[in-house]
């Protein structure tokens, strides 16, 4: 009730601009002339015109292509990466909260080891035991991710846990994983989705990176991280390699932290309105 | 002799929204106005007028004269104090108690404080002034934020509510400290919902309703003999009436024992923290017999809030046991505790909190039903407490306290239960709403020959529906005995202090309990 009424609230720009943006990368590359791996070996370096409307790469693919098969990766990463972390980290974060006592105190001393190794670190490791994979991107940004939200979460439910309506379902009789699911997890709404939203463009944010280190998304396969990293390198000559992945990149950033603030103003203001 | 705050006219207008309508008054040195209203009354909004702290979109009119003269807002805030209603949120948690004091004095200095300090009656200023907010009890709380009242020796105190949030027997102590304020010659104005403490202290009285003065004069005559319908309502409504709830001789079959019962928490005894114990409940005996209505009275910290969670199940117990129907609860598995759960049934004293916010009120009534797969209907339980089919279709925040208390009894009765415990339920609802839902609860106690355990604080409450009494005080069990035992025999200290501290809505013999009442020396 109160997330969809908070949706209707939100900043119109930004959500526009992401559309596109989505849209774009969806649908494009089926209408697009040239496909994201279609090299051109007579064509290399060719700066925007109207053939190439974002110039041609080293190789002479297309940059808008490459763009919009990019962001598909870059999207999906973050999407799933949120929705994975979330999922386990609301189901750790109720289980401990609601269990409590020894139960708690060990997950949540888990979480906080977790926290505490260095992420490149983990990255590495990861990436000896698996492989350089694509789902190592998955692995990686989601084992940190969750954390956050197990935190969150568990929090929010040893004060829910107090609360009486808690107390008067569990004196109904209720079983407890009824309990968790019925009345502690919608409850969580707000804070959930709003964490989720702004860590999205976080996910987006630790795929480019680690793109960029080349740890990430190989060839020929792309993601705007690597965009951005191969762009780099020639920079002086081709700076259309670098500024396109770079201005969509920040521009998606931006987008969806704005929307994140604006989707948690939105649940907080019905929250001091008394909900 | 010039009045000390005069109001002529005064009204207070949001838009096309009118708060304060056309009142005057005026205020002697040494005088107390007691402004009496429900909220939205406009009641607070004269204080902030008075202050000259109204948000820039009022729109005022009418003349503020202090000290006979017409001054800025800014000089009358210089001269007049305020107490709120409550001590936790208005001391700054992070400042010692004479650093607050001195904020609000001209030249302070270590020996003003401790003298206004002890003038607030708190007996050891030295050590308080060192303290800070959340090392005091609140009655201590609310005689620091009187002592910062007067500290900067006002003309005028306007006290919002100022006990409301206090136990009955810190109520009356800090009453017999505004009635030394007064004697020295401070006014007061104050504010305030329950008519006995006004009319322990008040001079004259301002019955306000929707932003206009219903009925004002000396309150012997406003209380003795009301002119206005709004004003006989609210003094008939301090009265809380007794229930029939067929006082027959219970047969002495134990519904609920409980036998040796204690519960002590530990705090903190993780690696860095000594771990430390406070013991909410000494050894305690207990027995809720069929058909009777047993009430557990006790202020703030006596442990009836915990009792009453052991009793359901919801702790466990530290030492000792509690029995259902001669079945130990601690003995059953999960699943047979679950089951033996339709028969004792809580309600709880939070009407708001009670209820899942993001579920319908029919449809959390409709859960308990399918818990216990009983064959009552939401619509005829709603029936059952008083409230229309409609109700089951509204979310907790969309209905009012009153109703959310009703649908909770609703969900109690879903699976049919011999027992209620009624947990504080009555305390968060106003005088006339708990009249009614006392009422509903003896009917259904009569109709459903149910047992009831009843805790509570208010011992008006308490007489008008128990058959037995137990009263706590810190975790021990005081006196126990019918309800004519301890309201018309009690030789306890305790118990007679409680019922000493019950306020009634009569000026003489209100202050005469407040001049009567024995003060002990605040715990630390």
């Amino acid at each position: 009730m109160t997330a969809t009424n908070a949706m209707t609230s939100l900043p119109r720009a930004p959500m526009a601009v992401l559309s596109v943006i989505v849209l774009a990368c969806l649908f494009g590359p089926f209408i697009m002339p040239y496909t994201a791996e279609q090299m051109d070996l007579l064509d290399t370096y060719a700066a925007p015109s109207l053939a190439h409307p974002l110039g041609t790469d080293a190789l002479g693919r297309d940059v808008l292509a490459r763009l919009l098969a990019a962001g598909r990766i870059s999207l999906a990463v973050g999407l799933a990466a949120t929705l994975a972390s979330s999922f386990i980290g609301i189901s750790y974060g109720a289980l401990a909260g609601y269990r409590g006592g020894w139960t708690d105190q060990a997950m949540m001393r888990f979480v906080d080891v977790v926290y505490a190794l260095p992420f490149l670190f983990f990255v590495i490791v990861l990436m000896v035991v698996i492989g350089r994979h694509m789902w190592l991107i998955f692995i990686a940004i989601a084992a940190v991710e969750w954390l956050t939200m197990a935190r969150i979460v568990r929090g929010q439910t040893v004060s829910l846990k107090q609360m009486e309506f808690i107390q008067a379902a569990r004196a109904l009789g209720l079983p407890p994983w009824r309990i968790l699911l019925r009345h502690i997890v919608p409850n969580l709404r707000s804070p959930v989705i709003v964490f989720a939203t702004l860590s999205i463009p976080q996910a987006i944010m630790i795929e480019s990176f680690l793109s960029f280190l080349g740890l990430g998304v190989q060839e020929p396969m792309t993601s705007w991280g690597s965009m951005i990293k191969s762009g780099v390198v020639d920079m002086e000559f081709a700076p259309w390699l670098l500024v396109s992945p770079a201005v969509i990149l920040a521009v998606t950033l931006i987008c969806l932290t704005v929307l994140g603030d604006a989707i948690r103003d939105a649940l907080d203001k019905r929250a001091s309105a008394g909900l | 002799m010039t009045a000390i705050v005069e109001l002529t006219d005064l009204t207070i207008r949001y838009g096309d929204i009118i708060a304060v309508a056309g009142l005057s008054l005026s205020l002697q040195p040494g005088g107390c106005l007691g402004i009496v209203g429900e909220s939205g009354s406009g009641k607070s909004q004269t204080g902030l007028a008075l202050m000259g702290l109204l948000p820039k979109a009022a729109n005022v009119s009418g003349a503020i004269r202090f000290g006979g003269l017409s001054v800025s807002g800014a000089q009358r805030r210089e001269r007049i104090a305020m107490v709120y209603q409550d001590p936790q949120s208005s001391l700054t948690p992070h400042m010692r108690i004479a650093a607050q004091l001195a904020e609000g004095m001209a030249h302070p200095a270590a020996d003003k404080i401790e003298a206004a300090l002890r003038r607030a009656g708190l007996p050891d200023p030295t050590r308080v002034a060192k303290a800070y907010p959340h090392a005091l009890s609140g009655g201590m709380r609310q005689r620091a934020m009187l002592a910062m009242a007067l500290a900067r020796q006002p003309d005028l105190i306007i006290a919002d509510e100022p006990t409301t949030a206090l136990d009955a027997t810190v109520q009356m102590e800090l009453l017999q400290e505004f009635v030394k304020i007064k004697q020295a010659g401070t006014a007061i104005m104050l504010i305030s919902h329950d008519i006995g403490v006004v009319a322990g202290l008040a001079d004259d009285v301002m019955v306000m309703k929707s932003g206009a003065v219903v009925e004002a004069g000396p309150a012997e005559t406003v209380l003795t003999a009301p002119q206005h319908d709004y004003t006989r309502e609210l003094i008939a409504a301090s009265v809380i009436k007794a229930q029939s709830t067929c006082r027959h001789n219970p047969a002495k079959t134990p519904r609920i024992a409980v036998q040796g019962l204690s519960k002590t928490y530990r705090l903190g005894g993780d690696l860095f923290a000594q771990r430390r114990s406070i013991t909410a409940l000494h050894p305690i005996d207990v027995t809720l017999h069929d058909g009777e209505t047993l009430a557990i009275v006790g202020e703030s910290g006596s442990g009836k809030s915990t009792l009453a969670k052991l009793i359901l199940g919801l702790e466990q117990p530290s030492v000792g046991r509690v029995t259902w129907d001669g079945a130990d609860i601690a003995q059953l598995s999960a699943a047979q505790l679950r089951a033996a759960r339709t028969k004792v049934q809580p309600i709880f004293q939070d009407p708001f909190a009670s209820f899942d916010p993001q579920r319908s009120l029919g449809a959390s009534i409709q859960d308990a039903i399918d818990m216990h797969h009983s064959h009552s209907s939401v619509t005829a339980l709603l029936a059952d407490v008083g409230l229309p089919p409609d109700f089951a279709a509204k979310y907790p925040h969309e209905a009012s306290g009153g109703q959310n208390q009703r649908a909770a009894i609703a969900r109690a009765l879903a699976c049919a239960p011999d027992i209620l415990i009624c947990d504080e339920t009555l305390s968060a609802l106003d005088k006339t709403t708990q009249t009614q839902v006392l009422a509903l609860l003896a009917k259904l106690k009569r109709e459903k020959n149910l047992s009831m355990l009843f805790i509570s604080h208010d011992l008006d409450v308490v007489r008008a529906i128990a058959d037995r009494v137990v009263i706590l005080k810190d975790g021990r069990l005081v006196e126990e005995g019918s309800v004519d035992d301890i309201y018309e025999r009690s030789s306890d200290p305790y118990t007679c202090k409680l019922l000493a501290a019950q306020t009634v809505p009569d000026v003489a013999a209100m202050r005469a309990k407040i001049s009567a009442f024995e003060t002990s020396a605040p715990a630390p």
